[in-house]
């Protein structure tokens, strides 16, 4: 049987469309960067390439790693305060720069902080590759207010860029801490009277002042604890003893018209005052025997002073 | 009467040692029942041992130290520390109030003159409050920081793409093929 004209031309029509689908085959089969785009695969044809990866600022993800939450600060001296803290850059460890001036650690409180030494700061690798474990020093000072002071922990990297939080705070505990001297501080610190005749009255000390020196971060007054000063069976009651913060007002008591305080087993010398912030971190303390009894025997008497912060 | 002269009088200022104290003074809160330690540092700035001893003055009745009352503190030293254990009373009072005070003085050397010693005071408030408030363990938490997707996932996301655009050719091409394979029977 014949074919006819219309199957001839679809029989050419099929061929030409299995020739295109064939061709199209083949080149997608071979042509690289089309497949490479339809699959996703990177290629492996050399060619330049130029890609600007943009500087991000480091994040701080935790600011208590060393889990301070109080100092005790160090008498007369400063105490070195190590304050660790976790931060992040996504432009990887490397990127978080301790010699930046951006990366440090502070103590604050009002006017006053305490920060670390630019560039002292140290880091470690913080359990990925993009943070880091940075230690910084901060030194307080001994007279350092007693309170909850601020900390903030700044990191900065090579770009110039940085974060900081301030979130945490630290408390500085008081630090209760004196030195007893006479005027001038030199040879052996004793603190005398002259020879008195029983029934004396208002008779200086010949050394005083003591000088009591705050050593720490106290602010207050001064508080004077004494005892009968004995020798045997007799004693000069303590309250005979006056003391103030001035040589012309030790033995006059204030309803004398004068300022001193009459010793007792413990009592706060009136107007005494401690302040901490050196210089002025100090005051003086004057002592008078108002009056020795009369009749009592001669000899030494002895006893025991506290003075008490 | 003739009078007696007394001997001088002379307040003998021993070589003094340079000890002290550091402790927070803030109020301590607690409910009833409650108990909380608390520490107090003694320090030594001297180049010898020196002796500190506690003495109580008020709070004996919620407190008690929990070591010895007399401390031999090692030359320059700065972390020896005394515990103290405040517990509060079950039939306290939210609102009560009590105080802790001791005295901590440098001890006297034994002198058969006058001694100066120093001293200072230990003086925390305590609070009965109804529920506690003390703070939980310190817990360093990590805040998470939201980040946008890797270029793992968006290689992912792209290669996603790229399977179904690779399915639906094939689909077109098996189709075709199909078709072809159709037409062709009918042909015949």
């Amino acid at each position: 049987m014949k074919r006819g004209k219309g199957d001839t031309s679809r029989n050419a029509f099929v061929l030409i469309l299995l020739v295109l689908i064939g061709l199209l085959l083949i080149f997608a089969l071979t042509n690289r960067s089309f497949w490479n785009r339809l699959t996703g695969k990177a290629s492996t044809e050399s060619a330049q390439v130029s890609a600007t990866v943009r500087n991000t600022a480091p994040t701080i993800i935790t600011d208590n790693l060393d889990g301070t939450t109080a100092i005790d600060l160090i008498p007369e001296s400063t105490k070195d305060v190590v304050i660790i803290f976790k931060a992040e850059d996504k432009n990887g460890y490397n990127d978080i720069s301790t010699s930046s001036a951006q990366t440090y650690a502070s103590i604050s409180r009002g006017a006053v902080t305490r920060q670390s030494s630019p560039g002292s700061c140290t880091k470690a690798p913080g359990g990925n590759p993009k943070r880091a474990d940075i230690s910084c020093t901060v030194s307080m000072q001994y007279y350092d207010e007693n309170a909850d002071w601020t900390v903030t922990v700044s990191a900065g990297d090579i770009g110039g860029l940085s974060a900081s939080q301030n979130t945490r705070t630290i408390t500085v505990n008081l630090l209760k801490d004196i030195r007893i001297a006479t005027t001038p501080p030199s040879g052996p610190i004793t603190l005398s009277f002259p020879t008195i005749d029983p029934g004396a009255v208002n008779q200086g000390a010949t050394n005083d002042a003591l000088v009591i020196t705050n050593r720490g971060n106290y602010e207050g007054t001064i508080t004077v604890q004494g005892t009968n000063l004995v020798n045997g069976p007799d004693s000069i009651p303590i309250g005979n003893f006056n003391a103030d913060i001035t040589d012309a007002g030790s033995c006059i008591l204030p309803g004398e018209g004068g300022t001193a305080t009459a010793l007792s087993t413990s009592v706060v010398i009136a107007n005494s005052i401690l302040p901490r912030t050196p210089p002025g971190n100090a005051e003086d303390l004057f002592f008078c025997a108002e009056s020795i009894p009369d009749p009592i025997i001669s000899g030494d008497y002895t006893g025991t002073w506290t003075i008490v912060i | 009467m003739q009078k007696t002269v007394i001997g001088i009088i002379s307040l003998l200022l021993l070589p003094m040692v340079l000890a002290g104290i550091s402790y927070n003074p803030n109020p301590i809160k607690l409910a009833p029942g409650e108990s909380k330690e608390i520490l107090i540092n003694l320090q030594n700035s001297e180049d010898k041992t020196v002796v500190l001893l506690l003495q109580w003055i008020e709070g004996e009745k919620i407190a008690k130290i929990m070591g010895d009352t007399k401390y031999t503190i090692p030359p320059r030293s700065y972390d020896t520390y005394t515990k103290i254990k405040v517990s509060i009373p079950q039939n306290a009072n939210p609102g009560d109030a009590y105080k802790i005070k001791l005295q901590i003085n440098t001890a006297p050397e034994g002198s058969n003159q006058i001694e100066i010693t120093k001293g200072y005071f230990v003086e925390i408030p305590v609070i009965v409050v109804a529920e506690s408030q003390q703070p939980q363990s310190p817990s360093p938490q990590e805040q998470p920081v939201p980040t946008p997707p890797t270029t793992t996932e968006t290689l992912a996301e792209s290669s996603k793409q790229n399977k179904t655009l690779i399915a639906a050719i094939a689909v077109i091409l098996i189709a075709l093929v199909v078709l072809v394979i159709v037409l062709m029977r009918k042909k015949k």
